[in-house]
Formats: structure tokens, sequence, C-alpha cells
């Protein structure tokens, strides 16, 4: 049985490592740089999940081997009630960080266009201003189309399922627009107390409370935030 | 009376199989992983539990603790 757990413990160890170095990237790291904390939850899950189906197996053949035994209960008691847990949390851990990237908006292909506009260096969309500009960090659909908060989350998770479902009967009516008026809050999150926003030679004292209603949309001045959807067409 | 192991084996097998699924996540990421092992895999895993404690009441009972 020792023999049997070395090489899956062994491999345990070695994944979220191995998942952390990653190659692809070329600027040098901080100097003690060890991994974000998603990559440690992506390795530590994957590393969680292997080692659960290699209790699962030992389980398995040891009930066919000798049926019920003191061994085949813990091997089940740690592959089907205590390894699990640690899965479902570290693939929640990663699953929902990972879900907010532009890697996950471009999977579905009906999002090519506007991808394929925002990461285009020569584009002027305020999208495209903010990707190449590095305005926001990461995460630059997500950021722009989910309202701040706890529920902005839950909201755009929710209205994101209801995406995958269109995706995948193809239900969407082209071309796709947004769903509702685009709030200026999300742009004010950031913008709002900056100096620039509140030079009044830029935004006049007397327009701000429009701004802030929404009643004047920033996109009047500062769009388009996407190409407009005959661009979208031709550049597919 | 000896009962049988086939509700520890479906309770394996339903494991496994939505362990599988949240390796497919942890793997790649995309839309229709996650909605798999939000809608799929966790209640595969639930199952198992349930098996797997239906098992032991049943091996409770048997003994006379429950």
């Amino acid at each position: 049985m020792t023999r049997a757990l070395a090489a899956p413990l062994a491999l345990f160890l070695a994944a979220p490592a191995a998942l952390v170095a990653d190659t692809s990237f070329s600027v040098p790291r901080p100097h003690g740089w060890v991994g974000t904390a998603d990559e440690w939850a992506r390795g530590l899950g994957i590393a969680f999940a292997l080692l659960d189906l290699v209790l699962l197996f030992l389980a398995w053949r040891a009930l066919s081997r000798s049926g019920e035994s003191p061994l085949s209960k813990e091997l089940l008691f740690g592959g089907i009630l205590v390894l699990p847990l640690a899965v479902v949390f570290f693939a929640y851990s990663y699953g929902l960080e990972a879900s907010k990237t532009v890697d996950a908006c471009a999977s579905c292909h009906v999002m090519t266009p506007w991808v394929k506009d925002l990461r285009d260096p020569k584009s002027e969309t305020l999208a495209a201003l903010h990707f190449k500009n590095r305005y926001i960090q990461d995460n630059h659909c997500y950021t722009c189309h989910s309202d701040y908060g706890a529920f902005g989350s839950v909201r755009a998770k929710w209205e994101g399922l209801g995406h995958v479902y269109y995706n995948s009967t193809g239900s969407y009516e082209k071309p796709i627009k947004i769903a509702r008026p685009y709030s200026n809050l999300r742009c004010l999150n950031c913008h709002g107390e900056s100096q620039k926003f509140l030079d009044p030679e830029k935004h006049p004292r007397e327009d701000l409370p429009d701004m802030i209603s929404g009643k004047t949309s920033c996109l009047d001045c500062h769009g388009p935030a996407h190409p407009p959807p005959a661009e979208q067409r031709a550049s597919r | 009376m000896k009962i049988g192991t086939g509700g520890l084996r479906a309770a394996i097998a339903l494991t496994a199989l939505g362990i599988l699924i949240s390796l497919a996540l942890l793997v790649k990421e995309t839309p229709y992983t996650l909605v798999a092992f939000m809608f799929v895999a966790q209640p595969l895993l639930l199952l198992g539990v349930v098996f797997l404690a239906i098992h032991a009441a049943r091996d409770l009972r048997s003994r006379g603790v429950l």
C-alpha cells in the first residue's frame, strides 16, 4: 500500500509547483515570486483531484479483494467525504476568478469581433484604449460589464449562465447588443475621483448631476466603447 | 446480516465522475466547464455522499446499533 501511494503522493507534491511555474511569461517575476493565489488554488485543486481519484481506485480495489474492511472504509471516508470538499473549494476559488478573464469571455465565438477589437493596438475604441494602456490591469470585460459589490458579481454570474445557454442553443439575436443602457456608475467607480474628471473645464459642475443620474451618458462624448456592428461584421 | 457493496461502488463511481468534471474545470476553465462543475459535478459528489450515508445507516442497522 505504501508503494502504491508513493507515486500519487509525489504527483500531489509536484503538481502545484509545476502549475505555478508558468513558462509563457517573458517579463522577469519579482524576487521571491511564488505565484498568485489563483495559480496555487488551481494547482492544489488538481493535486487533490488526482489524489482523490487514486484513493477511489484503491477503495474500489480493496472492496473487490476483501469486501468491506477497515482499510476500505478509511479510503472511502477520505475519497468520498474529505478530499472532494478540498477539490470543490479550490475549483470554486479558481473557477469563479478565471471566469472573469478576457479569455473566458472570448471562448464564445460570438464574442470574437469584440475581443479582436479590444486586443487591436491600432483600435481607438474606448475598450481598446483601456486594454492597450492597461487602465484596467486584468479582467477587462468583467470590470466594465459587471456592477460593483457582491450583488454585482452575483448578477454578472447569473447573467453569464444565460449567455452560456444562448451561445449553446445559438438563440442570440444578431448583431448582439448590450441588454440595458450602460450605467455611468461603472465608469465613475474608477474615474469619479480623478482630477481629470473633476476638472470643471472638462466636466462643468452643473453637468455632474446628469452624469451621475445617467441622463447624460459618458459614451455620448467618449464613445464608441466598441466598434459599431458593421465594422464588427467586417472584422470577423 | 451481511449487506452488499453495490451502494459503495455506486458512491465511488459518482464521486469519481464528479471529480473528473471538477478536474476539467481546473485544467481548462471555460463557461461550459464552469457550468458543468456547478450543476453536474456538485450534485454527483453530493449523491456519492448520500449513497455512502445510506450504506453506513444500513450497516449500523444490521448490527443493531440503530
